[in-house]
């Protein structure tokens, strides 16, 4: 996949205003938005302050010195870098889909990746499909954008999924404590719940970004088939008739429905997205709308 | 183990090519269109299914479904070869069946009437038998019938199954079950269909088994009716009503003739009870009798179980005058005797010459010598002698008695020799066409001769009280059964009118004497031709009533009346004694029933189980 078919450059150009807004404080509970309480070098001006001996007088307001004959200092609000981890699922069943949920995966991670190393956040790319298959180093600022674009497209499909074993692997592995993206379809026979669990045990943030083909979720009958299990290669005949369909439909709208109950009961971000959706769409409806970037 | 069906070579060839066929068909199964998931487990939820390689052994499903095939395969090719395993007689068995058809089992059981369940029962052994099996089938009741010989073919069988009927008569169930074992052995299995009211004998050489399909009824019945003309010329009717039940009852006797009421008689009995009435006196003439019982009121209240017992039929014969020819020496030695031919207003007595014997159809009487052989005709001789008796006269007898009797014979009907005395009588000797009817120590008393030329009733003494001496000859003219004797002596003699029922004959089957073929009519009107040997046909009703019978032409004949009247029947109650020892209730003929049945139903079962695993589409 070539770089240019990650993210279009009209397309950057429009993330460049964005950031993403993490629900969680890695300072506290009680702040609801990225931007820090500490206060420092920085370009938004906080309040001020009486000047006390020892602190720079650089940052004293000289315009109310003059009307007040009182020394005050300006504080400014200092902002806080949040690593940001991506966790693309690249089990064999990422592999279907026009285009595969493997590439608009993908897509999505460039993207917002690309936000976050223009808001100068450390972006780690990793991919995993029954374990972490592969973990970049921190990339940090613009320059480090194709850096990123390439680690993405290096990544490959792999066999089956667990995403809690992925999940406890990323765990041990990442330094810093950040917000974790994970992009998957949630195919897991052994359940997505322990990588919550862990998530939620280890206070990270995290973002639920479920992707799938179209006709998963939305299949047709087809009269008599064989059906392959893409990760297991498990055969099953069936007859789709349409009660077969319905009782189909129930219990994938039920797995999806238990993961999004799980993330809103850990305060905490779930989209869902087909393969066919427009990016653009996604990025500034979806996501914004969502409250996930602003 | 041996092969029943096609040959063992043909369904080897067959078996082994059909293998091939299957194994290459399995090989080039049909295809489904595949199609690739994300993952099965939502579908596999949806189905309800198993998944084909996904499991455990799943990677042997395929050939677990080709063994199946294989299995099956070889079932049904060794239906087709029929085996018989060691377990199973080799030659197959000899299966009599005899099937109770008498009047009592017409009583209606819970649902059904003893026969019907019978001949189901019977029906069901009979499909249980191995094709194999040789089996017969007898039907007692009436005449003894043998319907099918033991044989393979189980058609006449059938086809007699869905025919036969009850019939208002008595079983006969020891005749048929002789004959069914007459047939069956040695090493055969006579199986009785019966409701166990009548016994059979024990049977040499084959096994009797029972199956009994009648339980303990309450039962009222007419079992004896008849009609007849005393020898003084009166008509009177017996009727007999037994009460077979262990309570009282309570009924009313009709007697009609014609169909006008004679009388009226309450019947009341106590348990086992029987009442026995005599209606002498009966109008003039030949006539229909019916003995009906109504109003029958059992005290336990059940109802009676046997409706055919209930009503009996008789026909008051016909009077009819047979000429007497009364021919010898007018020396008083027949005084006594023509005094008792005239006596009895049946006979039209007329005394002729010695001279005049010639051949005719009337009886002649004989006293005394005859001077020439005797022509064709039918002749009672008293004491005869000269070179034209037919018998040969050894000298005279003194103080004889009657010390042997053949009682079977019809002239001793209803009579008693045993104190007569002869103090006069004569030795004869008889050639070979006479038969001794009554003699004393083996000297001819008695004595008769049926040839088709000629019937001769002989005496070897004169039947008279005392002699010329006036002493003491016999005794016998001062008894009661003299006339009775005469009267006898000469109705065997006459014989019987053509179309008439003979009135000597007794059993089931009736003998209509008769030269010609003869139609019968029966009570439901329909008629049967009954082809004559010469001198009679014979017939067994099966239905109570009256029958007409008739000459191919239409023209009356005669009538005569069926009806059950038999005490065996009215008791319709299954009696224990009546199973000889060593009779066995009827057994399970399972395991001889043929393995390829089982050996089909095996492989159905087995196909079934292969769709459903293997090839199974339909999702519900």
């Amino acid at each position: 996949v070539a770089t240019e078919s990650l993210l279009d450059p009209k397309f950057i150009s429009q993330l460049e205003y964005l950031y993403i807004v993490t629900k969680a404080s890695f300072l506290g509970p009680a702040a609801m938005q990225r931007s820090s309480r500490q206060f420092g070098v920085g370009t938004e001006f906080a309040e001020h302050r009486q000047y006390t001996a020892g602190d720079d007088f650089r940052y004293i307001d000289w315009s109310i010195a003059a009307r007040s004959e009182r020394l005050f200092l300006k504080l400014f609000m200092q902002e806080q870098e949040v690593p940001l981890y991506f966790l693309v699922d690249c089990s064999a069943s990422m592999s279907l889909g026009r285009p595969s949920k493997l590439i608009f995966a993908k897509r999505l991670a460039a993207a917002l990746g690309y936000i976050g190393l223009a808001n100068l956040d450390p972006v780690v790319v990793g991919a995993f499909d029954a374990n972490v298959r592969s973990f970049s180093n921190p990339m940090n600022g613009r320059g480090q954008v194709r850096a990123m674009l390439s680690e993405l497209e290096a990544i490959e499909l792999g066999t089956t999924t667990d995403i809690g074993r992925a999940v406890a692997n990323f765990l041990s592995t990442a330094g810093r404590k950040g917000l974790a993206v994970i992009i998957s379809d949630f195919f897991d026979r052994a359940g997505y719940e322990r990588a919550i669990q862990l998530l939620r045990h280890n206070r990270y943030p995290f973002l639920m970004l479920q992707v799938n083909d179209r006709a998963e979720l939305q299949p047709e009958s087809a009269g008599d088939l064989e059906l392959i299990d893409s990760e297991t290669n498990e055969r099953v005949i069936a007859q789709l008739t349409p009660t077969v369909l319905e009782r189909y439909l129930k219990n994938v709208e039920a797995h999806y429905a238990e993961l999004a109950r799980l993330c809103k009961a850990a305060q905490q971000h779930h989209f869902s997205t087909f393969t066919d959706d427009d990016l653009e769409k996604v990025i500034f409806q979806t996501f914004r709308q969502g409250g996930f970037l602003r | 183990m041996t092969f029943q069906g096609a040959p063992f070579e043909i369904c080897a060839v067959v078996a082994l090519g059909a293998a091939a066929l299957v194994v290459i068909l399995y090989f080039v199964r049909w295809k489904l269109p595949q199609k690739i998931v994300s993952t099965t487990m939502f579908w596999l939820d949806a189905l309800g299914a198993r998944s084909v390689g996904g499991r455990r052994f799943g990677k042997f499903d395929s050939l677990r479904s080709l063994l199946l095939q294989l299995v099956i395969l070889g079932a049904l090719v060794a239906a087709l070869a029929q085996p018989r395993f060691g377990f199973q007689r080799p030659t197959g068995r000899r299966v009599l069946f005899v099937l109770d058809r008498s009047a009592s089992m017409a009583v209606v059981e819970r649902v059904e009437p003893r026969f019907d369940t019978a001949r189901r029962h019977l029906a069901r052994r009979l499909e249980r038998a191995a094709a194999v099996d040789e089996v017969g089938l007898i039907l007692s009741g009436g005449e003894v019938e043998v319907v099918a010989p033991p044989s393979r073919d189980r058609q006449p069988l059938y086809e007699a199954l869905r025919t036969v009927e009850v019939e208002d008569t008595a079983g006969r169930l020891e005749e048929a079950v002789a004959r069914a074992c007459d047939l069956a052995a040695p090493g055969g299995t006579v199986l009785v269909f019966t409701d166990g009211t009548e016994s059979w004998k024990a049977c040499e050489g084959a096994a009797i088994e029972t199956d009994l399909v009648g339980q303990a009824r309450p039962n009222l019945g007419i079992t004896a009716f008849s009609a007849a003309v005393t020898p003084n010329g009166v008509a009177e009717a017996l009727v007999e009503v037994s009460n077979a039940s262990t309570a009282g009852v309570h009924a009313e006797l009709h007697l009609t003739q014609d169909g006008e009421l004679l009388r009226l008689i309450p019947i009341d009995l106590d348990a086992g009870g029987r009442s026995t009435q005599v209606v002498s006196r009966l109008p003039a003439g030949s006539g229909r009798l019916t003995a009906a019982l109504t109003a029958i009121r059992h005290a336990s209240g059940a109802p009676d179980a046997l409706l055919n017992d209930d009503r009996a039929y008789a026909r008051v014969p016909r009077r009819t005058s047979i000429a007497v020819d009364l021919v010898g020496a007018d020396d008083g030695r027949s005084a006594q005797l023509e005094l008792a031919l005239r006596a009895n207003q049946s006979f039209a007595v007329t005394k002729k010459p010695a001279a005049a014997l010639a051949p005719s159809d009337r009886v002649t009487v004989v006293v005394g010598a005859i001077a020439s052989p005797l022509p064709q005709g039918r002749y009672l001789l008293v004491d005869p002698s000269g070179p034209g008796a037919p018998v040969k006269v050894k000298g005279p007898l003194r103080g004889a008695i009657f010390t042997d009797t053949r009682d079977e014979h019809p002239i001793l009907d209803r009579l008693s020799l045993d104190d007569v005395r002869l103090e006069e009588a004569t030795q004869v000797t008889l050639p070979p066409s006479m038969i001794a009817v009554a003699s004393f120590e083996g000297s001819p008393l008695i004595w008769a001769e049926d040839t088709p030329q000629r019937r001769i009733v002989g005496l070897s003494f004169v039947p008279r009280l005392l002699s010329d001496r006036n002493q003491m000859v016999s005794d016998f003219p001062s008894r009661v059964g003299f006339p009775v004797f005469l009267y006898n002596a000469i109705r065997w003699l006459a014989g019987t009118p053509q179309g008439e029922m003979d009135p000597d004959a007794s059993g089931f089957v009736r003998r209509i004497a008769s030269s010609a073929p003869v139609v019968v009519e029966g009570p439901d009107k329909r008629s049967v031709r009954l082809e004559s040997n010469g001198h009679e046909a014979t017939f067994a009703p099966p239905k109570a009533g009256f029958y007409t019978v008739k000459s191919v032409d239409g023209a009356k004949l005669a009538e005569f009346a069926s009806s059950v009247a038999d005490l065996r029947e009215t008791a319709v109650s299954p009696l224990p004694q009546a199973i000889p020892p060593g009779t066995r209730p009827a057994s399970d003929h399972f395991y001889d029933a043929d393995v390829y049945v089982l050996l089909a139903l095996l492989a159905v079962g087995l196909l079934l189980i292969e769709w459903f695993s293997f090839h199974r589409r339909l999702t519900i």
